[in-house]
């Protein structure tokens, strides 16, 4: 087995080229913003569609369109080399002017969404970073 | 092993590196995963190597990658984050790396291509800088 990292030299806990789907009960829901006054994305949906993949529905804040459309996520991630759920996620999206990429990770019951805000024109804006926190919808 | 080149690298003179340059050690000295990464201005861009803790590992040295440079906001010029990515062909790695108050939190997002059976997964390690 190779690795790149020590980490990743394990005994497999399923047979060779038998990599089963991620659950992904953990992510699916209504996400809201911790932060109530965020310019960036208020909230998340993420859904599984009729392929059970992961779909991601970003509502805008501020600085993109209200509705940032349902996109299917890119790949999914488990919180280590041995687990069947999914607690992470990227997706990219394209807009006219700019590419978002978002990458997720659950983490104690937050989702935890970076976005890598890339212009595609040379319009003065910096590239930029941003991470915020979600708490699932309903969980008060 | 390649690198991924990025859409838009921004220009080294169009934005502060200086928060981000340098080299990078693990807060954790018995970790598995990345013992060091350095982050240099290189031909108006910016590259990031990683060096893995393990001298067992095939790839001990991942070599450089191209990293993209980010800001807090679209009117700051002030570096505090960046993204870059390695493929090892049976396995790649997006790296996505932010400082938080003087730490270098770099979290690896993991895709295993080949037949294995291992999941792909996420993890973080924590970094300070040091000084030349």
């Amino acid at each position: 087995m190779q690795f790149a990292k020590a980490e990743d030299s394990i005994a497999p806990v399923r047979g060779s080229g038998d990599k089963a789907a991620l659950s992904l009960d953990r992510l699916l829901g209504a996400w809201a913003n911790t932060n109530e006054a965020t310019e960036e994305i208020p909230t998340l949906i993420l859904e599984k569609n009729s392929q059970g993949k992961l779909t991601v529905h970003a509502a805008g804040g501020h600085l993109g369109p209200a509705d940032w459309g349902k996109i299917e996520a890119d790949h999914l991630f488990a919180l280590n080399i041995h687990s069947q759920d999914a607690a992470g996620f990227t997706a990219s999206y394209q807009f006219d002017s700019r590419e978002t990429r978002l990458q997720a990770n659950w983490n104690q019951g937050l989702l935890v969404v970076a976005s890598f805000n890339t212009f595609k024109e040379d319009s003065g804006q910096a590239n930029y970073f941003t991470r915020e926190f979600y708490r699932r919808e309903g969980s008060e | 092993m390649t690198m991924q080149t990025l859409k838009s690298q921004p220009l080294a003179t169009q934005i502060n590196a200086e928060p981000l340059l340098g080299t990078w050690l693990n807060t954790n000295t018995a970790t598995l995963g990345i013992s060091k990464a350095v982050l240099s201005a290189r031909n108006n861009g910016f590259v990031l190597r990683i060096f893995a803790a393990n001298n067992n590992a095939e790839f001990p040295d991942w070599g450089e990658a191209t990293a993209t440079l980010f800001t807090n906001s679209t009117d700051s010029q002030e570096a505090m984050a960046f993204s870059a990515a390695y493929d090892f062909g049976f396995m790649e790695t997006d790296l996505q790396g932010h400082i938080r108050q003087g730490v270098l939190i770099i979290a690896k997002f993991d895709r295993f291509k080949d037949d294995s059976g291992r999941s792909n997964y996420i993890s973080k390690e924590f970094f300070f800088r040091v000084r030349p």
